[in-house]
């Protein structure tokens, strides 16, 4: 049984079409990147994965460990399993971080049917992980996200994304706005947490990142349908030719 | 001390019995008897009692001050005899307070049920008292409670106005030089009824006001403030948070007047609205022609929470001064549906989620109020926004 399994999947927004027809197989212990060109739907495919209902599925199937994803709720899916590390992390004024990862842990534990997690061994967590991204401890005593820098939300993302130890990660340009340091960093802290028992899709515009995270597979998402998938060098020629020549050999 | 609101809900005779409990410490027994301040912490635990210690932890309080001894609880005649200082311009702003039409209908105030506080001049009472207010028997009269202030003299006074059926309360706020009142009112009223009230406030030269009142329930509510600010580094602080349950009304009004130059004002105000729920505030901010160096705040944040509520706000500025410093700021808005997805998307439920970000719109209002009657407040938020 496949992790993630994605069939045939058309979804729009206010009636306009952006996925039509997109397959994709993901198995346990794998890493699959997503490139393409911007508005080509990879954001919209991740937004749909986690259970935005701004999105209307007007065909096809998702299923996660062989259950479909689409009836269930977005925090039902995070418990399940599921995670998104945001494009465009949101600013939540007043909502502190300590208070939001620990209300998380704990409704995540309520749906497992496990007890709250001890405060002591939550903030020995939480030091943990932060170390493993090198989030800056004083980012903790702010808002969600407020007032971080574009670095610092992603490194924030992948923070959360530790905490929770997800089976399918979804992470949607993690990369971008990093500079060279802060991307070994995140890299480090995705690698960290690779085992045979997950499994992660990472979105990105740069091959950069996958030298640091090197994927097993690499798909082209183009005009909402996977249009190409092949191995790591894929990321390569795309770097060098751009996305042109495979638009153009589709078509043909 | 956790207060849980639900023993406010009269569930059955044992509950209101242990309510009027709580809303008769204090009131005088008989007519030749005279009015008892109660400690804030021995009200709390008649009108909201624990049956098991909670584990919340407080600071340690400060030695209790016998405020027995010092502060005077009298009848308007004691306090015109006694000549306690400002009882002439308190007795005169109620005969003479601006009152709109509504309020006009509730005059005029019914001589026996007014009540005076008076802390003398360099009393610093620690301990926050709660003075309740008189029961009106008829809809016609109003009750007026009068706090005066001596100078630098301090006090914390809880006012707890649970309206069973409609009525009308007049307070006046006189602070001499120095002095400083923190005023945290609770203005509950049951279904169907109509609460209105009237503040009118005097702060003389580096004299602080803190008003902090939370509204909730009724059929409507109106309550209107006017301090007027008169010395030099004179303050004052209102913040009003008012969650208007559906078919529910709650008015605000706010004047402040800066009539003295190098004064300071803050009005810091948080609405809600359900369903059907209206809730509205008038801020105005009057700064006169010699008050230079006035600096007046007025930040007002509205959220409706379920379709059909309505919240309006109204800045009026009249400045006439040119070297001042004022700012207002009004928002409206809605749950945020961005953050709640990427909440959600942490494995947080959706009402939990808008339970979350409710409470961080509201923070910034609920930290105003007295600490022990945060957790209070924070408890009736949560439970009333539960069915969202
Ligand atoms: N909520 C929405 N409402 C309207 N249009 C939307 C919405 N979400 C996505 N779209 C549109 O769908 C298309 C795909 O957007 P999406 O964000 O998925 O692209 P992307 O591949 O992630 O692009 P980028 O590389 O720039 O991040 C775009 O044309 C976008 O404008
Ligand atoms: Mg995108």
């Amino acid at each position: 049984m496949s992790m993630l399994e994605i069939k045939n999947l058309h979804a729009s927004v206010d009636g306009k079409p952006i996925l039509k027809g997109l397959n994709l197989t993901l198995n346990k212990g794998e890493v699959h990147a997503i490139m393409g060109p911007n508005g080509s739907g990879k954001s919209t495919l991740a937004s749909i994965i986690a259970g935005n209902d701004a999105y209307e599925i007007t065909e096809g199937s998702i299923e996660f460990e062989g259950k479909s994803l689409l009836d269930l709720e977005p925090h039902e899916r995070a418990a399940a399993g599921v995670f998104l590390a945001f494009q465009y992390p949101v600013e939540i004024p007043g909502v502190s971080m300590m208070n939001f990862m620990k209300t998380a842990m704990n409704e995540i534990r309520a749906q497992q049917g496990l007890e709250p997690m001890e405060p002591a061994a939550f903030l020995k967590r939480v030091r943990e992980k932060q170390a493993l991204v090198e989030l800056d401890a004083k980012l903790a005593n702010r808002s969600v996200n407020q007032g971080f820098s574009g670095g610092e939300k992603k490194r924030n993302e992948v923070f959360q994304m530790a905490m929770l130890e997800p089976k399918l990660a979804v992470l949607d340009e993690t990369d971008s706005g990093l500079d060279i340091d802060a991307l070994r960093i995140v890299a480090q802290g995705v690698n960290a947490l690779r085992n045979a028992n997950n499994a992660f899709l990472v979105i990105t515009h740069y091959q950069r990142l996958l030298d640091y995270i090197v994927p097993d597979v690499v798909h082209v998402l183009a005009h909402g349908k996977i249009i190409k998938t092949g191995t790591k060098d894929l990321a390569l020629e795309l770097e060098a030719k751009g996305y042109d020549w495979i638009l153009e050999t589709e078509k043909a | 001390m956790e207060l849980d609101r639900s023993t406010l809900d009269f569930k059955g005779p044992a509950d209101r019995t242990r309510h009027w409990t709580g809303l008769n410490k204090g009131r005088p027994s008989s007519k030749q008897e005279e009015w008892k301040y109660v400690p804030v912490d021995v009200l709390m635990d008649a009108l909201y009692p624990t049956d098991s210690p909670s584990s919340d932890s407080f600071e340690p309080r400060p030695e209790p001050l016998n405020v027995q001894t010092g502060i005077q609880f009298l009848s308007l005649e004691q306090a015109l005899e006694a000549e306690i200082p400002g009882i002439q311009n308190a007795k005169e702003s109620i005969q003479n307070a601006a009152l709109d039409g509504l309020a006009q209908a509730y005059r005029p105030v019914n001589q026996s049920g007014i009540r005076v506080l008076y802390v003398p001049s360099n009393l610093h009472c620690i301990d926050p008292i709660t003075a309740m207010p008189a029961v009106a028997q008829s809809t016609s009269k109003a009750e007026a409670l009068l706090v005066l202030l001596g100078e630098n003299a301090h006090l914390t006074l809880f006012l707890p106005h649970e309206a069973q059926s409609n009525r009308f309360s007049f307070l006046y706020v006189g602070l001499d030089k120095g002095a400083k009142l923190e005023l945290n009112r609770d203005l509950a009223a049951a279904p169907g009824t109509l609460f209105m009230s009237h503040i009118q406030g005097s702060v003389a030269e580096s004299a602080e006001l803190k008003l902090v009142q939370w509204m909730q329930g009724g059929q409507a509510q109106r309550h209107s403030v006017q301090v007027s600010l008169n010395g030099q580094q004179a303050i004052a602080r209102i913040s009003s948070l008012q969650v208007a349950e559906p078919q529910n009304q709650l008015h605000s009004w706010v004047n402040m007047i800066h009539a003295s130059p190098e004064a300071e004002s803050h009005q810091n105000i948080r609405q809600l609205s359900k369903k059907e729920g209206i809730s509205s505030f008038t801020g105005k901010i009057h700064v006169a022609l010699d008050a230079q160096k006035t600096q007046a705040y007025q930040h007002s944040a509205a959220m409706v929470l379920e379709e059909g509520g309505r919240t309006y706000h109204r800045p009026v500025l009249e400045i006439y001064a040119d070297d001042v410093k004022c700012s207002h700021g009004a928002t409206t808005g809605s749950l945020d549906e961005q953050a709640l997805f990427y909440l959600q998307c942490r494995g947080i439920s959706k009402a939990s989620a808008k339970r979350l970000l409710i409470e961080a719109f509201i923070e910034g209002c609920i930290q105003d109020f007295y600490p022990a009657l945060q957790s209070h407040f924070r408890t009736a938020i949560s439970k009333s926004i539960q069915q969202l």
